[in-house]
């Protein structure tokens, strides 16, 4: 008489790891679409995310040079008379700048176009780099011998530096063209142009008059380590009444920052649905590979494996998949965050150091081994109820009437996975306190039962 | 003593028209220990759902079968899978290779799975016995169906089984092949001093079991001892 034995053979996790490998022999060309499910994903997220955090850092760089000064203070009206000593006090280094929308002319080549004038007095910019043809030409604007035109603007009409552009009543020799000036994004020069023209000639334009549309800003740089907001601080009420607006190093950072931010967040947005439709795909692959496995796991059942056993096999093949998958997908994610700079530019104020993210492709890979296992499990489970007696009869099926708790289980993870995971930004350490967030957004407080 | 004892064994289904259908009424037999034994019948008379209910691959609707002295019908699927890798071993009528395996890794499995070392070693000399060992490394995609049902015998004995259930062991082959394998089969029982439980409707090769059960209707009919000459001379 022999004891009964316990419900498990000995085989421990070499031999289950050993039959992953050895069932994945044949299949591997099908499950590729497994794979490129999650990497198309991954890639996406990743990239995204990269870029993203890439952009802050850039931003946060070179948020000075965004500004091209520490202090603009700007106003639709000049400065109240009653002010400017008090503001002249602030700093001896200082720039003045009237702007305003204006069509110019380029009498050789008979173009003419809405341009931004913009009339400037002084050193700005301060920081960052302004870059003109030829660099010999920033001394000749800056002495007043003639205009400084938007490459753009210069290409469009076939103009060229010594010819001369018309502003209003005025006009000016091309001293040179400019090719990027800080803080100003590739395409905001395309759509409005700009003419810059010494500050001592802005009234011989004679486009500045009682009623004229004109912003003026005052520029201003302090010696480093000042705290600029501390020192504007006692001005603000006399801002406010005046309606002069400051823009200060931090304050710029924060708002390009936040912008680029919701954007980003955006885009990983879109990223996360494009990660779970690739995940729809992964289950219904796996749900096909399942049930052209059923002889397979009836003849290991069949032969003494467990249900569990049965399962971890196929769950292991999709584990390693899922991460091949996403560790393909965050290589891509890498690459395409490298070009996302080239593309994108023209969009972006500043100049992208592209760098590896680890804290996002370390997300990526793991929301991507994560969710192809979630999104693979419940086609899986069913391998547990697979019948030993399909080795004699093929279309005998397990009785499936009893209700399955683990794969009940895995549909609340799809439902969470499918709902509380876009509303967060997957990115970065913090992903799994944002998932929490987004869960208590939507549901309301953590069920008693089910607390993280 | 007695290996396989079947004790009022009923199987019944379920079907569309509310009255369960009832395959196999109140089947009752024992069978010692090195017994070979065949149960035969005609299609749908029961007798792959006896050897399912035998094997521990299903469940009876009531009755016992007890295998090893072990009672099945108390222990869950799992058990019962535990029960088949260490005390039965298998040999169908379609091979039921694992396709992605080749012929020495099918064999190895049985083995592997009761967690032994030097599986390989053991299940290359099986395959040497059945004489494919030069096919070792084959995939059963790459092995006729005489060599793949070889390859089952082989897998079949690589755990030691106290019983051997063979389901129509001969049904997918050619005469010629269906003799080597049928004596194989015979030769690695005796060797090994397995029981056999043989599953068919060929009477030729039922009377070279010691034993036959004629199943019909879900019913035993009769329970008769062959000719020792038939199980014997041709064993």
């Amino acid at each position: 008489m022999h004891r009964a034995p316990t419900a498990e053979g000995a085989a421990g996790w070499g031999w289950l790891l050993r039959m992953a490998w050895r069932d994945s022999r044949r299949g591997r060309g099908r499950l590729l679409l497994f794979v490129a499910g999650v990497a198309l994903g991954i890639a996406a997220l990743v990239g995204i995310n990269s870029f993203g955090d890439n952009l802050a850092r850039s931003i946060n760089e070179q948020a000075r040079e965004l500004v091209g000064a520490d202090l603009v203070l700007s106003s639709s009206q000049p400065f109240d008379s009653a002010l400017v000593p008090a503001l002249r006090r602030l700093s001896p280094v200082q720039a003045q700048e009237r702007a305003f929308g204006s069509l110019v002319q380029f009498p050789r080549v008979q173009g003419v176009r809405l341009a931004q004038v913009r009339g400037i007095t002084g050193g700005f910019p301060y920081y960052g780099d302004w870059d003109v043809q030829p660099r010999a030409a920033v001394a000749a604007f800056r002495a007043g011998r003639g205009a400084l035109v938007d490459d753009v603007l210069l290409s469009q009409f076939g103009a060229r530096v010594g010819d001369s552009v018309r502003v209003g009543r005025l006009s000016l020799l091309i001293v040179g063209k400019v090719l990027h000036t800080p803080g100003q994004s590739g395409l905001s020069s395309a759509v409005a142009p700009t003419v810059f023209v010494p500050g001592a000639l802005v009234a011989a334009t004679g486009l500045v008059q009682r009623g004229s549309r004109v912003q003026y800003r005052q520029y201003f740089q302090f010696k480093a380590g000042t705290d600029v907001a501390a020192l504007i601080k006692p001005f603000e009420t006399r801002f406010d009444q005046a309606n002069i607006d400051s823009d200060t190093v931090a304050s710029r950072q924060q708002r390009t920052g936040r912008a680029f931010h919701d954007l980003t967040r955006y885009l990983s947005l879109v990223a996360f649905v494009a990660l779970l439709l690739g995940c729809v795909g992964v289950a219904s692959t796996v749900s096909l590979y399942v049930r052209e496995k059923l002889a397979a796991v009836a003849v290991l059942r069949c032969l003494g494996a467990s249900g569990r056993q049965a399962l971890l096999i196929y769950l292991i093949q999709t584990a390693g998949l899922g991460l091949l998958g996403a560790l393909i997908g965050a290589a891509l994610g890498a690459g395409v965050q490298a070009i996302l700079p080239r593309v994108l530019g023209d969009f972006l104020p500043v100049a992208v150091r592209v760098g590896v993210s680890w804290p996002a492709i370390a997300t990526g890979v793991g929301a991507g081994l994560g969710l192809a296992v979630l999104f693979a499990l419940l086609p899986l489970l069913s391998i547990r109820r697979v019948a030993p007696l399909r080795v004699l009869r093929a279309a005998f099926e397990a009785d499936t009437a009893a209700p399955d708790r683990c794969a009940g289980w895995c549909w609340a993870c799809w439902r969470w996975a499918s709902w509380v995971l876009p509303t967060c930004k997957p990115t970065s350490g913090s992903w799994p306190w944002a998932s929490a967030r987004g869960w208590r957004r939507r549901w309301g407080p953590w069920p008693a039962s089910a607390g993280p | 003593m007695s290996i396989l004892k079947v004790e009022n064994l009923t199987k019944s289904y379920p079907s569309a028209g509310g009255a369960p259908l009832t395959v196999l009424h109140g089947v009752s037999f024992e069978l010692a220990a090195g017994d070979t034994f065949a149960i035969v019948g005609p299609s749908g008379s029961g007798k792959t759902t006896l050897l399912g209910l035998c094997a521990g691959l299903d469940r009876a609707t009531s009755g016992s079968v007890w295998l090893n002295g072990i009672q099945l019908d108390t222990l869950s699927e799992d058990q019962r899978a535990a029960v088949r890798n260490q005390h039965v071993g298998f040999i169908f009528q379609n091979f039921q290779l694992l396709p992605t395996l080749t012929a020495l890794e099918n064999v190895q499995v049985p083995q592997e799975l009761r967690g032994e070392k030097g599986s390989a070693a053991t299940a290359q000399a099986l395959l040497e016995r059945v004489g494919l060992g030069k096919r070792a490394h084959h995939y059963p995609a790459q092995l006729s169906g005489g060599e793949q049902q070889r390859v089952s015998l082989a897998r079949a004995f690589a755990n030691r089984p106290a019983l051997l259930f063979a389901d129509e062991p001969t049904g997918n082959l050619d005469p010629d092949t269906s003799d080597t394998v049928v004596d194989l089969l015979f030769e690695l029982n005796r060797e090994a001093g397995t029981t056999l439980v043989l599953v068919t409707h060929d009477l030729e090769l039922a009377a070279r079991t010691q034993r036959t059960l004629r199943v019909r209707g879900g019913t035993v009919q009769d329970d008769v001892r062959n000719q020792p000459v038939n199980a014997q001379a041709r064993a």
